[in-house]
């Protein structure tokens, strides 16, 4: 059983009253830097570093062969068809795989609907694939995201109001635990910049 | 990232007695979101706790209390996997990462070579790790009481600060004697569990 002996050295300083501590709010750039740091610190770093280290699931690896394959096909068809289309409204990317992932796909802007190809890709039990538009800075680092939704459910996509694409031009394509974290999981499977 | 599922069910069938005492629904949703990543719980946290934090570093590292609140939190951010808040409560977590951090700070100071300049400016108190150990001790001792409902915390701090035996206290409160005997070990259970979670590192 606990006595108060237990806490004797801590008593000693309560006998000598309060408060030895006085609370203070700290100046608001205190806040500020944690935020910037923070920042810095999820999206920015953990993006690039998955690009340099990310070692893929093998059910995906195995899957992503037979899909890379199955969308060269789909993509030679596919570009097949709008080089003889003399004009492409909006802009496309070709999405290509990221780090050791494997994977063809390509996306295509239409005003404001993203159309995603990446045939029929179906995630790992638990995971799910999403699309996200990145904005990148000068050095390619990743300076600001946003998910457009998975691409189980869908394949065509409406950018957000206030997305400028000129500016959120990188498609992403990340494979998602489904925990429930809405941000990025860090796991990009395939990725390309709209042109 | 599998075990914040796991982690969820612990949070809805228990948390720390010092936050019951508040609404204990919203802290619950809170700590989920902070676990889960979400900044703006944090900054819920870092509004609620950073002025005794604040307080806490001033005391311990003086003018280098900004930085040391700026750490704390960063580590808590980083390390917010490792807060359970079945073991103890968000405030006392934070007084222990303060504890680890000011130790941290002040050592790397005790190293830097003698500087005069530094010597004249400094009117701050500098403590080696076993009074900072002592000084964040009976923060989360102090804090804890303070959460108590009113009654519990007189209790408490007659037997544990004025040190009137149990009878004595029966006796001036008016309560029966196996009502300040359990009182009083519920309340000593309550502060070890405190001092415990402040004492893990991350």
């Amino acid at each position: 059983m606990l006595e108060y002996n237990d806490f004797s050295n801590v008593i000693r300083i309560l006998e000598n009253g309060d408060p030895y501590v006085v609370a203070e709010k700290p100046v608001p750039t205190v806040w500020d830097s944690i935020h910037a740091s923070i920042n810095v610190a999820s999206d920015k770093v953990r993006l690039r570093v998955v690009e340099n280290e990310s070692k893929a699931d093998p059910f995906v690896s195995r899957y992503l062969k037979v899909f890379a394959l199955a969308a060269c096909f789909v993509l030679f068809a596919f570009f097949g068809f709008f080089a003889l289309q003399s004009s492409v409204p909006g802009s496309s990317a070709e999405l290509l795989a990221v780090g050791s992932y494997e994977g063809l796909g390509s996306a295509s802007l239409q005003s404001d609907t993203l159309i995603v190809e990446v045939n029929d890709l179906q995630a790992p039990p638990d995971h799910s694939y999403e699309v996200w538009l990145l904005e990148t800075d000068a050095s390619g680092e990743v300076v600001d995201l946003q998910t457009l939704g998975n691409i189980n459910s869908a394949s065509e996509f409406e950018v957000p109001a206030g997305i400028d694409t000129s500016k959120f031009s990188v498609v992403d394509i990340s494979l998602e635990p489904n925990d429930g974290d809405t941000a990025h999981s860090g796991q990009s499977i395939l990725r390309g910049k709209l042109t | 990232m599998t075990i914040t599922y796991v982690r969820d069910i612990n949070l809805e069938i228990g948390f720390s007695k010092a936050d019951n005492f508040k609404n204990g629904r919203v802290y619950i949703l809170q700590y989920r979101r902070f676990i889960n990543g979400d900044e703006a719980a944090l900054k819920e946290i870092y509004d609620e706790h950073s002025p005794l934090i604040m307080g806490l570093s001033r005391k311990l590292v003086g003018p280098e209390a900004e930085d040391l609140v700026q750490v704390v939190f960063l580590s808590a951010w980083s390390g917010r996997e490792n807060f359970d808040p079945q073991k103890g409560s968000m405030k006392s977590w934070l007084c222990g990462i303060t504890r680890f951090r000011a130790i941290d700070i002040l050592r790397k100071k005790s190293r830097q070579p003698f500087s005069p300049v530094d010597n004249v400016e400094s009117t701050t108190q500098t403590f080696n790790s076993l009074e900072v150990d002592l000084l964040v001790d009976s923060l989360v001792v102090h804090e804890a009481l303070d959460e108590l409902p009113e009654e519990k915390q007189r209790i408490l701090k007659l037997g544990f600060i004025d040190q009137f035996s149990h009878s004595e206290i029966a006796l001036k409160t008016g309560l029966p004697l196996g009502t300040v005997k359990s009182h009083i070990r519920r309340g000593l259970e309550l502060l070890q569990k405190e001092l415990g979670v402040s004492h893990v590192g991350i």
